[in-house]
């Protein structure tokens, strides 16, 4: 009874920390760019996913609301709730203004399309083995590293 | 040899299917109106689906890189909302800075009003009255031209728009024709992090309402000779709003801000003025939010200088003319709306709320009164619903 209990516990704590994991885990974001030294502020990449107007004529690509990513990228970049992003973009779609970032299942899908397009820029886990060819151009840990030294 | 012909057009076709794309949104709406006397909304003291339960289809074509074509098709279940084409129009944008639109465009006077249907796109289930019905026409057909452009951070949309109305609107439950001509309005927007803010103006200067018995009675009146009384009857003038409205978001809360005024020198239409505040709380996927709304309305009424007792004649112009006035409506009201939105799908929620109205005595305040005598102006609407998009 006490081993069942045990395991129980264990397992719980696992899916728990799994998800703290999943939540708290980092993204960076990635480009298919000419200048491998861009980088660019939080509030750039913001602005750029949220369909305003920027001098880097880049196109945003995003990942379905399934993925963990995505919410820590809206969590930490965004600044807004999935719930609020969505009708964010009603908004703008059907009144004819803008349209979402195009959308990917998974990461694997998203690189192949970066990786493909030039010009591109998406929000990958910090974890994602990126292709030489692409650049970085903003990494939420090192930026909040850099700030808590400053 | 037959293959090869047969694939390539069906490459050519898929693409071509690629340049169409396909969404839309729809609503259901259950309300319930605590008061016997007066309807709100078309929401009466029994339970209804049919006053706000809507869907519509948006095809968008993309004829070539910067040229679009658009149509939004809506099916309303409303009776005195008229189901077709709201939105028809092209769409250029030559460059990431400019976008040109002209056909058969939604009226953008206030924040909301160009997405009004599309209940997904805002807390509320109903948007507060005393703003969002403040105008007597939804679309217009005309030309738009917006200038987008990110300085330091804050994007900018500068958009003005030219147009005419032509349509038979609903007014207080008949059918009136509406010719407004040189619709011209102008709209500057802007967002920052998390602020955003808009400030806008619409005005026509020929805004013609058709309502032939009116029109009779003040050439009658200025046959008779009283002119500044038949004037004051006129059908035919302009308008004007303005709007200014301010918003912050963020994971936690937001609160948001809207007020306008309306003033006009067409009789059915008073001066009004108008505001919500609203505030609310995320708890994801839920969002919990309250808001407090009022207007003001007004009319700029001419004392009756037609006299009584010379003649039964000028009786009759002039007890007439008292009438008139004393038909016109007022809507002043101040209401508080508690909602909660569950957004159990990233493209569906369901809302619940409740809004507490409370008119100005003598007023119809929005409602529509069937038993005056035994109308204090209060109640209470409980509305549930069911919003989506694809």
């Amino acid at each position: 009874m006490k081993q069942v209990f045990n395991t129980t516990l264990l397992i719980l704590t696992l899916i728990i920390s799994h998800q703290i994991h999943a939540q708290s885990g980092e993204v960076i974001v990635i480009a298919n760019v000419d200048n491998e030294e861009l980088k660019m502020s939080k509030r750039e990449i913001r602005n750029l996913f949220m369909g305003g107007v920027s001098e880097l004529n880049l196109q945003p690509l995003g990942l379905t609301p399934e993925n963990a990513a995505r919410l820590v990228f809206n969590t930490k970049i965004i600044g807004l709730t999935e719930s609020r992003i969505q009708s964010y973009w009603a908004q703008m779609r059907f009144s004819g203004r803008n349209k979402p970032p195009k959308q990917f299942e998974s990461v694997d899908e998203i690189i192949e399309y970066l990786l493909t397009n030039k010009d591109t820029i998406a929000y990958v886990p910090v974890n994602t083995k990126i292709p030489e060819s692409l650049t970085i151009v903003y990494n939420a840990e090192a930026a909040e590293k850099a700030s808590s030294i400053n | 040899m037959l293959i090869l012909p047969l694939s390539a057009s069906a490459g050519e076709n898929s693409k071509f299917s690629d340049r169409f794309e396909f969404s839309g949104f729809g609503r259901i709406i259950a309300g319930y109106l605590d008061e016997d006397a007066a309807s709100y909304e078309g929401y009466e003291n029994k339970l209804s689906v049919s006053e706000q339960s809507l869907i519509a289809v948006q095809t968008e074509f993309a004829a070539t890189e910067t040229l679009t074509i658009a149509a939004q098709l809506l099916a309303h279940s409303s009776e005195e909302r008229q189901s077709g084409f709201e939105w028809f129009y092209l769409n250029y944008e030559p460059t990431k800075n400019w976008r040109f639109k002209a056909g058969k465009l939604r009226t953008p006077f206030f924040r909301y009003s160009d997405v009004i249907d599309v209940g997904f796109a805002y807390p509320w289930i109903s948007a507060p009255q005393q703003v969002y019905s403040g105008y007597l026409f939804s679309n217009y057909e005309g030309a738009s031209a917006t200038y987008r452009f990110n300085h330091a951070g804050v994007n900018v949309d500068v958009e003005a728009y030219y147009g005419v109305y032509d349509e038979t609107v609903f007014y207080t439950g008949q059918e009136v024709d509406v010719d407004v001509d040189q619709i011209v309005g102008y709209i500057v927007q802007t967002s920052f992090d998390n602020f955003h803010a808009r400030a806008s103006v619409i005005s026509s200067d020929d805004f013609d309402v058709d309502l032939p018995e009116f029109k009779q009675f003040e050439q009658t009146l200025r046959v008779a000779g009283f002119e500044r009384n038949a004037d004051s009857l006129s059908f035919d003038g302009s308008a004007v709003g303005y709007q200014a409205s301010l918003g912050y978001d963020n994971l936690q809360y937001f609160t948001s801000a809207e007020w306008v005024r309306i003033t006009s020198d067409v009789l059915i239409i008073p001066d009004i003025d108008s505001y919500y505040v609203t505030a609310g709380y995320n708890f994801y996927p839920f969002q919990a939010h309250a808001t407090f709304s009022r207007s003001d309305a007004s009319y700029d009424i001419l004392t009756n200088e037609i006299p009584k007792g010379v003649n039964p004649q000028l009786d009759a112009l002039s007890f007439g003319y008292d009438s008139v006035i004393s038909n016109l409506q007022l809507d002043s009201l101040d209401s508080f709306t508690l909602g909660l939105r569950w957004d159990f799908r990233p493209s569906m929620a369901l809302k619940t709320e409740v809004t507490f109205l409370k008119g100005e005595d003598g007023e119809r305040a929005f409602f529509e009164i069937e038993d005056e005598a035994n109308f204090d102006r209060d109640a209470t609407l409980y509305q549930v619903a069911f919003e989506w998009v694809f």
